[in-house]
């Protein structure tokens, strides 16, 4: 053989052992950084994943996270309930979730804040995906399909124990140095809209709709609608769906993803509760933190009103 | 393909084990099929432009070295090879441009209405438009015989590592390569060399350059919100934006090439430690101003020296002062028209010509080496403003904002206040490795040091550094759009 | 005119365009790597070169000379 190439392959032996190494000590490092998290995002995964234990179960982006205070739920149902709307994800996150939660716990209700726009295709929420690349190791076969989605070569890359941890770091640094409060999940907002506030951001939101693509209907994530509601309904689990309060004008009717997630929820017999463009939220911006947000006044406002619609479903 | 692309990461190799398998007599074909596929993954049809350019050069070339003696053929043959080369790239790129700027201006020509004028010039057009005039010019200057052999030919147009974005390189240093029998025998330290250049490009590619474009893109989408701090703090990371995409790309390039023991001209040498401008145009896009200096700038300069040596009445100026002024006034407007076919590029463009003017007037030498390199880095990037704006406009209310509202930081909303932070980050550890290379580099070094499993872990401490900080979802290379 | 003395009268030209007394030229020394040198002192030289050696270079010469060697050689070739 020629000398050459058997250095070449002995260095590249070397240097395959090399990476090898580095990336189980270093993968090693990195992921005991991450799980000694005692706030944030990731802090509420994990412990929705591993030690969140309640009768009812709040599932949602960030709106679902901002809006439902379990403390007011518990109050008034007399029922444990925990808050695991995390920001930026829509229904493919949900269900991802809420398989790895309901295959520990059986709660009496799930209830899914949904947005109006949730079934049209998103690469941003799709890209959000992401934070769920930290769990895989544990959940390889709940996880590994929907990261595909992202894109086919996840499923190389995530063997390296340190891309399983890409674009942690930031966020453990922030909330190591200003710890979130949240309580059973619900993280409180605490500023006020001001009319300032609220024309400037409906003003960027259309804006946004004008120079963004056209949207369209992904069935990969109707698909993951029906899953979602499917597995509460074959473990015999009540489920709700809710609009929650919004400013903006983003209404749950005369648009086809919202007419689609109807749709869904009259065809498996789901109930949906409208918010979106209740009148009394309208009439109290100072309920808002911003145009698509309640802040803490206004959560445990609404907080309040849903729980007297939900006793219908208990 | 784009270089950060799965695609990428399985075709190199593929080529490379391929490159080494074959026999020398017919390593051409495979680097030329190769390239002509990686160029076909683009689009099929700018097939047709790489193939009629390389045609037109073989030709031009085998015509003017015939020619000789005969000075005024060979002009002729000189000036058809450029006016095909010039014109395609002007009816390619700068059509529409040209027709918006007589509308607007003399108000003849009917509105651009036709999408003929906004022709998608093909990727990597201004490149290996560059890299093919300076083998015609060779060969019009004597430096070398033609090349006979059409298929290295159109290697040398077409080589896949450099025809997206360059380096452009000369005809005298590459394409003697493609001949080159003790080149292409395997060696590991080109294979360590070329590892080690893709790293520190995939580095700079996607820890620093993708998470700097979020908040940049953020603050110049909508120009009028912001305020002057925003603008400072924006144009920052777009120095580094631009710098981190262009020479990681640049490296991937070379380290590409490099893998099969080709030797390509490097094109970036830590730019922003330039203590003047002067010394920044031999530290940046290398290439280029190379290019520009041997092709356009030197010419220009004998030429008008000259001329201007005759002239009498220049008491006032000295002719060498007024030639060095001319010269780099035409070499950096084409600079920046290169660049793109907008305004705020030929402004960039000038205002480089004009420091460098300046400079040559004021013909300081020495000073606090820090001092200079901060000066020099706040022209360039008061020079930045007008290459990342959209337009002119948009450039002069930068400016206003800066000089006259400076406002409050702008912290992005949600999910996005993070990128800007990963991109601090990545900067400050680019920082750290340039200012140990460009102020200790004979110290203690890790990449290059003696022992193997240094350097190795030191290689594989990069990658873990992409792996947790970097951005992996398909983003483009800035400079692919020239 | 010898090449020992082109090289001695280059090496002058040199010395003073680049302000640089210390300046010592081999036929070796690459011109683009000399200190001091560059686009502009270029032109400068060049004007300088045609006037002491009394000849016009043209720009294949010019182009073609990467070293002083190559820039004696031309000299030489073109003396009358």
């Amino acid at each position: 053989m020629n000398s050459q190439l058997k250095i070449l392959l002995i260095k590249a032996l070397k240097f395959i052992v090399i990476l090898a190494i580095l990336d189980i000590g270093l993968g090693m490092g990195v992921r005991m950084l991450f799980f000694t998290q005692h706030s944030g995002k990731f802090f509420r995964m994990n412990r929705s994943f591993t030690k969140a234990n309640a009768d009812i179960f709040i599932f949602g982006s960030s709106r679902s996270n901002h809006h439902y205070h379990p403390e007011i739920l518990n109050d008034e149902l007399n029922l444990k309930s925990y808050n695991v709307g995390a920001q930026g994800q829509q229904i493919l996150f949900q269900t991802t979730v809420q398989k790895i939660i309901l295959n520990r716990v059986k709660p009496k209700l799930v209830i899914l804040d949904v947005s109006p726009e949730w079934m049209y295709k998103s690469t941003e929420a799709n890209d959000n995906l992401s934070e769920l690349r930290p769990f895989y190791f544990r959940y390889p076969e709940i996880i590994g399909p929907v990261l595909a989605v992202q894109s086919q070569l996840q499923k190389f890359w995530l063997n390296s124990r340190i891309y399983q941890y890409n674009s942690t770091i930031v966020h453990i640094i922030y909330y190591r140095l200003k710890p979130q409060i949240d309580v059973d999940g619900y993280v409180p907002l605490f500023y006020t809209m001001t009319p300032r506030d609220s024309r400037s951001q409906i003003l960027d939101d259309s804006l946004k709709n004008l120079n963004g693509k056209p949207k369209s209907i992904d069935t990969i994530y109707e698909n993951a609608l029906t899953s979602f509601l499917q597995n509460a309904r074959s473990r015999n689990i009540n489920v709700v769906m809710v609009y929650s309060p919004d400013y903006s004008g983003a209404k749950a009717v005369g648009n086809p993803s919202a007419e689609r997630i109807n749709a869904i929820g009259r065809a498996m017999e789901i109930p949906v509760i409208d918010y979106s463009d209740d009148p009394y939220f309208r009439n109290h911006p100072e309920m808002f933190n911003d145009i698509h947000h309640l802040n803490d006044q206004g959560a445990k406002e609404f907080s309040r009103q849903i729980t007297q619609r939900l006793k219908a479903y208990l | 393909m784009y270089f950060n692309t799965t695609q990428y990461i399985l075709f190199l190799p593929l080529v490379v084990i391929l490159f080494y398998l074959t026999p020398f007599r017919f390593r051409w074909l495979l680097l030329l099929a190769a390239s002509y596929y990686f160029y076909v993954c683009w689009r099929a049809e700018f097939m047709v432009v790489i193939i009629f350019s390389t045609m037109v050069n073989y030709f031009s070339a085998i015509l003017i070295a015939r020619n000789k003696t005969n000075k005024r053929n060979k002009k002729i043959f000189l000036t058809i090879a450029l006016v095909i080369n010039l014109g395609m790239l002007i009816i390619l790129k700068y059509l529409g441009f040209i027709n918006d700027f007589f509308h607007e201006i003399f108000g003849i020509i009917p509105a651009p209405t036709s999408p003929l004028l906004y022709l998608i010039a093909p990727v990597g057009l201004s490149y290996f438009t560059l890299q093919s005039l300076t083998y015609v010019f060779d060969t019009y200057y004597n430096l070398r015989e033609p090349e006979k052999h059409p298929g290295i030919f159109a290697l040398y147009v077409a080589f896949f590592p450099l025809i997206l974005s360059g380096p452009i390189e000369q005809s005298t240093h590459l394409l003697p390569q493609f001949r080159d029998k003790a080149r292409a025998k395997l060696k590991s330290v080109n294979i360590e060399e070329g590892i080690k250049l893709i790293i520190w490009g995939y580095f700079l590619k996607l820890v620093v350059a993708d998470r700097t474009s979020i908040y940049v893109d953020a603050v110049f989408g909508n120009v009028d919100r912001h305020g002057g701090i925003t603008f400072i703090a924006a144009l920052i990371l777009y120095s580094f934006q631009i710098y981190s995409d262009f020479a990681g790309y640049s490296c991937i390039a070379i380290g590409s090439a490099r893998l099969m023991g080709f030797d390509v001209l490097h094109n970036f040498n830590r730019p922003y430690f330039s203590q003047s401008i002067s010394e920044f145009w031999t530290r940046w896009h290398i290439s280029l101003s190379t290019w520009l200096r041997n092709y356009l700038f030197n010419p220009l300069s004998y030429y008008f020296m000259r001329k201007l040596q005759k002239e009498r009445y220049l008491k006032i100026i000295k002719p060498e002062l007024l030639t060095y002024a001319i010269a780099a006034s035409i070499t950096f407007l084409m600079c920046g028209i290169w660049h793109g076919a907008n305004f705020t590029f030929i402004i960039w463009g000038s205002l480089h010509g004009f420091y460098l003017i300046v400079d040559r007037i004021i013909n300081k030498k020495g000073g606090n080496r820090v001092l200079n390199i901060i000066i020099t880095y706040i022209l360039v990037l008061f020079a930045w403003i007008f290459f990342r704006s959209e337009n002119v406009h948009q450039s002069l209310t930068v400016i206003k904002a800066i000089l006259t509202h400076p406002g409050s930081l702008y912290i992005p909303f949600d999910s996005d206040v993070v990128a800007p932070v990963y991109a601090v980050l990545g900067i400050f550890i680019l920082l750290m490795v340039e200012v140990k290379r460009e102020f200790f580099n004979n110290s203690f070094s890790l990449s290059g040091n003696k022992n193997e499993y240094i350097r190795m872990a030191s290689y594989g401490f990069m990658i873990f550094l992409i792996l947790y900080l970097g951005v992996f979802d398909a983003s483009q290379f800035m400079y692919v759009k020239f | 005119m010898e090449s020992t003395e082109i090289l001695k009268k280059i090496n002058h030209i040199f010395a003073t365009v680049l302000e640089n007394r210390e300046i010592l030229l081999s036929r070796e020394t690459i011109i683009t790597n000399i200190k001091g040198w560059d686009s502009f002192s270029n032109i400068r030289l060049i004007m300088s070169m045609e006037k002491n050696f009394e000849l016009k270079f043209n720009t294949f010469e010019i182009q073609s000379c990467k070293n002083i060697g190559d820039l004696c050689d031309t000299i030489q070739r073109k003396q009358p």
